[in-house]
Parts: structure tokens; sequence; C-alpha cells
């Protein structure tokens, strides 16, 4: 430090004098730990010259930034990190791919058994005509009357009695009595003559 | 000091692509490591997430926080006062 001049470094004791704890700070300690640093702190104490400030100024808003950005950065990615983490967690809790696993620590019950069983092959119809498999009956009841049809229906797939039908129908119970008969029989026939030709 | 400048790199990553792949290039060691605490097979899935963030962080820090030299003297001094108001 020879080439300062006796009177600057006066100044800088007198500086350092009255300004411990700013020097003493963790950040100014490290900061002019840097050689490049404390030269241009020296020369910035002694001479107040615009420029030789500025680029003081500049050089530790630069080492400032990087602490702070470099620490700002790091627990930003950390405790993202870990949320992030959590939130993965609990999807997996929730949306589990085993099935066999317990639900939770105490009890033996597992995810699997409590899925609910379905009956799902019941037929949401009120048509005669979508129960029936065997094509031979199905092309017999088309051949009824659109009115045998309904009573068929009505009968066999909801269960009503005749006279519930003929209330619906606006008949009498006689004549829904008589067609649902008469078209069991046409049923009937046509079943014994198929049987027949098949026999044949 | 033959270390980057970080804060001319910020600065330029406001704008510039390259600069900003420079950034993610320089703090990969850490998200690396933050990935350690995951499950293995979500790790991919956490590494672009972080990656997002440090460009969020990036476009979003004011680089104007950062005060030059003489500035952070007064701030201590100031603060300094302060403490003594309170004391007193």
């Amino acid at each position: 430090m020879d080439k300062w001049d006796p009177e600057c470094r006066d100044k800088v004791e007198q500086f350092k004098h009255s300004n411990k704890d700013f020097l003493s700070n963790p950040l100014i300690k490290e900061f002019l730990a840097d050689e490049e640093h404390y030269e241009l702190f020296t020369e910035a104490v002694c001479s107040p010259c615009d420029e030789v400030q500025e680029r003081i100024n500049e050089k530790f808003k630069e080492f400032y930034f990087r602490i702070r950005f470099i620490s700002y950065v790091s627990s930003t990615l950390y405790f993202h990190g870990i949320n992030l983490d959590k939130k993965i967690r609990k999807h997996d809790q929730r949306f589990p791919l085993q099935l066999d696993q317990p639900i939770n620590n105490e009890s033996e019950t597992t995810l699997k058994e409590l899925i609910e069983y379905k009956e799902n092959d019941s037929i949401d119809s009120g048509d005669v005509l979508d129960f029936i498999s065997d094509p031979v009956l199905y092309k017999a009841i088309k051949s009824l009357t659109n009115n045998q049809q309904d009573i068929l229906s009505l009968a066999y797939v909801k269960g009503l009695k005749d006279v519930e039908i003929a209330a619906l129908l606006k008949k009498t119970q006689q004549a829904v009595s008589k067609s649902r008969k008469k078209a069991l029989n046409t049923l009937k026939s046509i079943l014994l003559k198929s049987d027949e030709e098949k026999e044949l | 000091m033959g270390q980057l400048n970080l804060y001319e790199l910020a600065k330029r990553a406001k704008k510039e692509e390259i600069a900003r792949e420079q950034i993610l290039e320089l703090f990969q060691p850490k998200i690396k490591k933050t990935l350690l605490q995951t499950a293995p097979h979500h790790r991919e899935d956490v590494e672009q997430e972080l990656s997002i963030k440090l460009l969020n962080v990036i476009t979003m820090y004011d680089l104007d926080s950062a005060v030059g030299f003489w500035e952070f003297h007064e701030m201590t001094q100031k603060r300094k006062k302060d403490a003594k108001r309170v004391v007193e």
C-alpha cells in the first residue's frame, strides 16, 4: 500500500475509525477482502471524485447482487422443491395405484374392499323387444299388433296386472286379458311351427 | 475476479434468451441437489417445474434492489441511528 501518500492513509484510518460498525458488517468485510475492491475503497475515501465513487458503487452493486440473487434463488428452489414434493405425495395418496394396500396404518381394510359392486346388466327399457335374444321369438313378437306388443311389454317387463294395464290404456280389463292371451297363443303357434320346420 | 459477472448476466437475461440459458445452467447443480428429495420417477417433472420457477425469478427479480457502496453505507448509518432512537 506504499503507493498511497500519507495524507490519504490518514484519511482511510480516520474513516475506519469513525465507521467501525460499518466496516465490521460481514458484507462489507467480505467485499473489502478482495484486493481490487480494497484499492477502490481507499481511492474512494481519499478522492471525492465522482467517477471513482461511481465505480465503487457499481462494483458493490455487482457484489451485493450476486450474493442476494444466489441466496434468493437457492431458497426459492429449495422451498418450491419441497412444495412440489408435498403436492405429488398428496396426489399419490389420494389416487393410489395400488388397491390392496391398507388405507391407513391402523386398519387392515384395503381399498379394493371398499369398491362398490354395481350390477349393471339390467336393461333400462320398457319394451319387451329389448329383452328378446332369440331371433325366432323376436320375429314372432314383431308380427303381433302394436296393441298386443304394448300389452306384453306392460305385463311381462313392468309386471303390471291386467287391471292396471286396462287403466293405463283406457280399455276394459276383459279386453286386455283377451288380447294378452291371444298374443301368447299366437306366439305359441308361431314357435311350434318353427320347431316343426326345424324337425323336418 | 475470474468469476462470472452475475449482475450483468441477470441484466441481459431480462431480454436475451442466451443469458437466461446461462443462468439456468449456472443453477443446475442446485436444481439437481433439490431433486434428491423427490422420488426418482417424479424427478423429471419436478426438474421442469423448478426450471420454470427459476425463469420466473429471473424475469421478475428487481435488479434495482441492489444498492451501491455508499448507499449501503448510508443504510447502515441510518439503521444505527434508528436503533439508538429506539433504545432512548
